[in-house]
């Protein structure tokens, strides 16, 4: 069988022939029973692929997916809880932290007119330079 | 029939009654493909919730371009296309029914009640390469259009043709007993 005419006959059935190439397969049809038994056996075959179409899951398909879709919904709605939780966990310690260092520098603003905090905790005269210094001439070497 | 684009509207608002309702709807559009791709196996039936479940995640970005079950199919065989990669990882090579049992196909057909004629029809698409066998999937088992197929397979409208064809031709021989017998 040539191959154009069997192509010309795959495509005709999805309908894809032009006018003259419908008249060239009819007439290839008319002329070879190979053919027109070529066609039955494409026909056939495509009727029973058609016919095996499984289109059916287990029974309760739709339910079990929206069990796990719940499920799913149940998981991103814990997660956004923990979220809103550590969220609000850190607000509240953020806040503190916030209020107490705003008091420190109060307190130690209005006790020694020094807005320095190393002033608060080792005395008014203490400077960074002080504490820096003692560091910087260390020297292990001169022992 | 509330229509479509409603169910999704109203799925997306939080309406779980109106996503199940798409499930139901588009089961057989999903199901013929996955099994058509996969056979009817467990790992089919993962596919088909793990399809649905994907599209759940996506609602929000469904802007509905293509149809649904277009959308829906396109899912389902890209996933069936992943399962059989992964088959492929594990086992190396896919278990396709052996020549011998292709070649009795036919004859053992015509004495096998309607179910497992069926099964045997599936049986030999699943020995086409994966190529060939989405094609026949999509076109033959799911009723989508050529054009449908292609732009789900993201290819050219000739190559589903010339893969139609060619696998029309090795299910015709290995499906059709000779001598007009009828299946």
């Amino acid at each position: 069988m040539k191959e154009n005419i069997k192509d010309l006959l795959f495509r005709s059935f999805e309908g894809l022939l032009t006018v003259d190439e419908e008249k060239q397969l009819s007439e290839a049809l008319q002329n070879s029973a190979e053919l027109r038994e070529e066609k039955r056996r494409i026909s056939e075959t495509r009727q029973k692929i058609s016919e095996s179409a499984e289109t059916k899951f287990s029974p309760f398909f739709a339910e079990k997916i929206m069990i796990n879709i719940e499920s799913l919904d149940s998981c991103a709605l814990d997660l956004d809880l923990f979220g809103t939780l550590a969220g609000n966990m850190f607000r509240r310690f953020l806040l503190a932290g916030t209020a107490a260092a705003v008091l420190l520098l109060t307190f130690n603003l209005l006790s020694s007119e020094n807005i320095s905090i190393l002033s608060l905790i080792f005395g008014s005269d203490v400077t960074v330079s002080d504490m820096i210094d003692p560091l910087l001439a260390y020297n292990p070497g001169t022992f | 029939m509330v229509p479509d684009i409603q169910l999704i509207s109203d799925a997306k608002s939080g309406d779980n009654n109106a996503f199940k309702e798409i499930v139901r709807r588009y089961e057989p559009a999903v199901a013929s493909t996955v099994i058509g791709m996969l056979g009817n196996t467990q790992e089919a039936e993962d596919v088909g919730q793990d399809t649905f479940i994907r599209f759940y995640k996506k609602l929000d970005s469904f802007r509905g371009e293509s149809s649904l079950k277009t959308y829906l199919t396109r899912i389902a065989i890209n996933l069936s296309l992943n399962e059989l990669k992964k088959r492929k990882r594990i086992w190396r090579i896919f278990s396709p029914i052996s020549e011998k049992e292709t070649e009795t196909l036919g004859k053992e057909d015509s004495s096998f009640e309607q179910k497992e004629r069926k099964e045997i029809v599936r049986k030999a698409i699943r020995k086409l390469p994966e190529d060939f066998r989405a094609v026949i999937v999509l076109r033959l088992l799911s009723g989508m259009t050529p054009e449908e197929t292609a732009s789900i397979l993201e290819i050219p409208v000739g190559t589903v043709f010339s893969r139609l064809s060619r696998a029309q031709d090795k299910l015709k021989t290995i499906l059709s007993p000779t001598k007009g017998e009828i299946i």
